[in-house]
């Protein structure tokens, strides 16, 4: 029994040091292993690529809110370039949007890194505009006409200069607006623009906050959701079988989401029949 | 490996920030503080560049808009916040700010309340098997919950078993939210982790 006791006590005071290690190589081995993974994606997130089939037919800009910083890089870069690199191959003009100041310069980098990718050129076929603060302004003044809030690009030219913007002046002259973020700014967006000016809305979200958007798709306030890697993973899948789009970042990690996930099952799994032994041995030693 | 100086910088910071969980080292309080310095002056330039220049002095200088003067005086008393003994100067510009935020509170009970109802009431319980047992959930839950945080009634008889089904729906939801949570932190690992096995290291494609 005390032999019992001692390796029960053991597991159950484990060095979380150990955890760690565990979890990192179950986070690395995959990348070495590369297992198949096969992705299905979800109704929200093809909802998502459909509309954006949609803006190719229709022959409509559209606009994307890059808003996230390096802490959520990993979620939602695969995902704004997921989406950019479906843009850019059926020629879908983009306009890029910033309200994180410290992401800035990383949606600028990712938008010209893509855009090279498809030779698209910077001003004719997308462009940026720089962070502002008091989005919810900036918001409600595109609706009427985004030049109230913004007098020039990132990059400093006045927007007269810009020639993909001539035509351009409020939310109905985009087919659709999308805002990537692991903040609060999509419930702005829904609460600024679509109450408002009833645009069709999407968002990409990190994971953590994707239960909290999830009644906004069944409200029909937006009309796709993708969550997380995993999303971007979908949205890769989606580009590869019908576009045969190389896949990117999100489904490179797909493997090691799904043993990294394993393990943590397996711990929760032990910790819990560990801790209802000893409470059943503790209750017969009584 | 990277021969790009600054994959190195990242990885450096990568590895010194990582070095937390083996244990609190002076090595991650550095790494810590340069995130913070940066972040504060990245924040700083864009805003000057992108904010303060162009809308603000630009136009009062080039332009002759003077009427800008005014905001830029109220923007400026914020800064008296930093002071103990005048910091009550800095109530007047927030003040302005809460009261102009009134014009949120419509847009609020429009987008979050009015809007989320119509749809919990117009769920049309049509279709397969499925759609009519989704949709039966949607109200029964939502109503449920409700129940659950109904406090002017005693939680007994089937008041009780219903605020006791909404506890257990919303328990299911906090377990949702988890799941995502460990998802979201697995991936910020293999973001850093594929960083530094494929930019930097180059061991893998």
């Amino acid at each position: 029994m005390s032999n019992k006791n001692k390796w029960l006590d053991y597991l159950l005071n484990i060095d979380r040091k150990v955890v760690y290690v565990i979890i990192f190589l179950s986070v690395a081995l995959p990348f070495f292993l590369n297992p198949v993974v096969d992705i299905q994606p979800t109704k929200w997130v093809s909802a998502v690529y459909d509309e954006m089939e949609e803006a190719a037919r229709t022959n409509k800009p559209i606009i994307i809110g890059f808003d996230y910083d390096p802490s959520t890089l990993a979620e939602l870069d695969p995902m704004a370039k997921a989406l950019l690199r479906h843009a850019f191959s059926r020629n879908i003009k983009v306009l890029g949007l910033n309200f994180i100041a410290n992401g800035t310069s990383l949606a600028a980098t990712t938008m010209d890194d893509v855009a090279k990718e498809f030779g698209k050129e910077y001003g004719k076929d997308y462009v940026f505009f720089p962070y502002l603060p008091q989005y919810d302004l900036v918001l409600l003044n595109f609706g009427d006409n985004f030049r109230k809030s913004y007098t020039q690009e990132f990059r400093g030219q006045p927007l007269e200069n810009i020639p993909m913007l001539s035509n351009l002046q409020n939310y109905d002259d985009f087919h659709m607006v999308i805002d990537l973020s692991g903040t609060k700014l999509p419930t702005i967006y829904i609460m600024y623009g679509v109450t408002r000016y009833h645009f069709k809305f999407v968002t990409g979200c990190t994971a953590v906050s994707a239960t909290e958007y999830f009644p906004y798709l069944q409200s029909g306030q937006m009309i796709g959701l993708i969550t997380g890697m995993k999303g971007a993973a979908e949205y890769e899948s989606l580009l590869k079988t019908k576009l045969n789009l190389p896949t990117g970042d999100g489904m490179r990690g797909m493997a090691s989401q799904t043993w990294g996930h394993l393990v943590i099952i397996i711990f929760i799994v032990i910790g819990n029949i560990l801790y209802y032994v000893r409470r059943r041995m503790n209750m017969e030693i009584k | 490996m990277s021969h790009d100086p600054w994959v190195w910088v990242a990885a450096f910071f990568t590895i010194a920030i990582f070095s937390y969980l083996w244990k609190e080292n002076p090595l991650y309080r550095f790494a810590e503080h340069i995130l913070v310095g940066i972040s504060v002056g990245y924040l700083v330039c864009i805003t000057w560049f992108n904010v303060l220049q162009p809308k603000l002095v630009e136009p009062i200088m080039n332009n002759g808009e003077y009427v800008l003067i005014i905001p830029g005086i109220m923007a400026a008393l914020m800064l008296f916040r930093f002071s103990q003994k005048i910091g009550w100067i800095s109530f007047w510009p927030l003040a302005f700010l809460i009261g102009f935020s009134g014009y949120a509170i419509p847009t609020v009970i429009e987008t979050n309340m009015l809007t989320q109802i119509q749809a919990t009431v117009n769920i049309p319980l049509t279709g397969g098997w499925f759609e009519i047992a989704s949709g039966l959930l949607i109200i029964v839950g939502t109503l449920a919950c409700l129940v659950y945080f109904y406090f002017s009634y005693p939680h007994k008889g089937v008041v009780g078993k219903t605020a006791q089904f909404g506890s257990m729906l919303l328990m299911i939801s906090f377990g949702a939210s988890f799941g995502f949570t460990v998802m979201a932190r697995i991936s910020l690992l293999i973001g850093r982790v594929l960083f530094l096995l494929r930019d930097w290291l180059g061991v893998v494609s």
